[in-house]
């Protein structure tokens, strides 16, 4: 068995554990691009004559440890995280029904289309006054512009994964007479389950914008109404602060999805792929 | 016993027809190896497909002792060039697969699929996922997996097609032990190689194409069980030489028809 043992000691050498630490290299430099940013910050603001409008960094921590310490400041996140948690869950769920749906059946595939195509076309953002003239500013509103942000990368991406699951592995499937239900769970959704994982990774990230987008514009609650205070009364440090909150909730909404991702799509040579 | 009786087949795509068979009869005796081999667009793979039941004929029918051949079976199980095993899935579950399509209790087929495993030489790669492993045990795992559903009639296309040199006599050797060994099962090989068609089979098929069809049953005149060292012998070496000279042949006829084709074609334009 000459390929056997050459293999053997490959196959160890790619379950060893790939845990990251901290210290390492790659990492040091990212944490260090970031350092340097806010020190560059800091010190162009501090070369400026008056900075109200643009605070120091420093300033913008200071007010930051402030705005956490306000019960205002987290009444605003709950009101504009609501409507987020419902539109979210509602896009990821639903694009990835009707994108199972849309893969699976043809007729599916052609009811849904040309929808798809019309809204993937159209920037999302000219939606929100459609939205609000339609449904106000509530909640149902508010989750609705979410919905619409998030929904449509799902569904296309999860129906693009099961049409490229190999002509190869349904063959072999049928060749070996799999029933149509037990082939779904064994080799459509797992063959599908890449590009649906990135589906609602990508999706996730476009409902934040949404989330934001919809704050921004339109509407005077919640996160939206903060930044539009800060903003009307020159409190720039405070708006900094905000906007740093939004980003931050970003970037760790993403981050738990390609934690989610990686553990979905663990059998991959590189998980965390594209 | 497989019967292949007067099967046709015409692809048609966009208003185009491709002859791929043409009136293609032989027989296949229960428990005998039988290698088809010819050059490529011979319709050897699709033949085999249609054994398989994965594709139909546009005439004629196959048999399979004595049963009309309308889809795939339990009766029969396919070997893959490029192995096909699903890639999320690790070795043990991979060789349970056909197991698994027939509703097999887990432990029940895992246990099967063991001692599979083991029969290819693959103990203690269990829970190893494909993309850790050489084509060559891939495809000990793709061997693996058809046997486990214990197929009266095996289907093997151009298995050892995509590895090296090397990998592919070890794969030949073992192969030829493990058929030798076990009980003999039916099996129909798809392969480029006059040399593996030979070391392996009773019988060969050669096919030639445009459009495919056969040209020529050739019994396997060395005895079982075979050795390695067959390979090395020179009545060995005589006998592939000559099917490989006739082989050469009907490729070089195949690319002067080919050339011909594409100069009218030329004039054409």
């Amino acid at each position: 068995m000459v390929d056997g043992i050459a293999i053997a000691s490959r196959g160890e050498a790619d379950a060893s554990p790939r845990r990251r630490s901290w210290l390492e290299p790659s990492r040091l430099v990212g944490v260090g691009a970031i350092l340097a940013g806010f020190l560059a910050w800091e010190l162009y603001a501090r070369s400026l004559d008056n900075n109200i409008f643009f605070p120091t960094f420093l300033r913008m921590v200071e007010a930051l440890g402030g705005l956490l310490q306000d019960p205002v400041f987290w009444e605003a996140y709950r009101q504009t995280l609501i409507p987020f948690v419902w539109g979210w869950l509602a896009s990821m769920s639903l694009g990835v029904v009707l994108g199972l749906a849309a893969g699976l059946s043809k007729t599916m595939w052609q009811l849904i289309s040309p929808y798809v195509a019309f809204f993937h076309a159209l920037p999302v953002s000219v939606l929100v006054p459609v939205v609000v003239v339609a449904m106000g500013i509530g909640l149902l509103a508010r989750s609705t512009v979410v919905f619409l942000f998030g929904f449509f990368e799902v569904m296309l991406s999860t129906s693009a994964g099961i049409a490229y699951i190999s002509d190869d592995i349904r063959e072999m499937t049928r060749s070996f007479g799999m029933g149509r239900l037990r082939a779904f769970r064994r080799v459509t959704l797992p063959g599908a389950m890449p590009a649906i994982m990135a589906g609602l990774r990508i999706g996730t990230g476009r409902a934040v914008v949404g989330m934001v987008v919809m704050e921004l514009l339109l509407v005077s609650v919640g996160v939206g109404r903060l930044v539009a205070r800060y903003r009307a009364a020159f409190e720039s440090p405070e708006l900094y602060a905000v906007v740093f909150t939004l980003a931050t909730f970003g970037l760790v909404a993403l981050m738990l999805m390609r934690r989610l991702e990686t553990y979905a799509l663990r059998w991959r040579k590189d998980p965390a792929g594209v | 016993m497989i019967e292949v009786k007067g099967v046709s087949k015409v692809f048609s795509r966009g208003g185009k027809s491709f002859e791929a068979l043409r009136d293609v009869t032989f027989g296949v005796g229960t428990g005998r190896f039988t290698s088809l081999i010819g050059p490529s667009g011979c319709g050897k793979t699709t033949l085999l497909k249609m054994m398989a039941g994965l594709i139909r004929p546009s005439s004629g029918v196959i048999e399979i002792e004595g049963k009309e051949v309308t889809g795939s079976g339990p009766d029969r199980a396919l070997v893959f060039q490029n192995f096909v095993l699903l890639p999320w899935a690790d070795v043990l579950t991979n060789t349970a697969f056909g197991l698994e399509a027939r509703g097999v209790p887990k432990k029940a087929r895992e246990e099967v699929a063991r001692s599979r495993l083991a029969q290819v030489g693959l103990t203690g790669f269990e829970h190893h996922y494909p993309h850790e492993l050489s084509g060559g045990m891939q495809q000990r795992v793709g061997i693996a997996r058809a046997l486990a559903v214990e197929p009266d009639t095996l289907l093997m296309d151009e298995p050892f097609g995509s590895l090296d040199t090397i990998t592919r006599h070890v794969m030949q050797h073992d192969l030829l032990r493990l058929w030798q060994e076990t009980a003999t099962k039916t099996t129909v090989f798809v392969t480029h190689s006059m040399e593996e068609a030979t070391l392996l089979s009773d019988q060969v098929v050669i096919m030639d194409t445009r459009p495919g069809r056969v040209a020529q049953i050739v019994e396997v005149p060395f005895p079982r069980p075979r050795q390695v060292g067959l390979t090395d012998s020179p009545a060995f070496l005589e006998f592939t030489a000559e099917m490989s000279k006739l082989l050469e042949r009907m490729q070089r006829i195949d690319m002067a028809i080919e050339a011909k084709i594409d100069a009218e074609v030329g004039d054409d334009g």
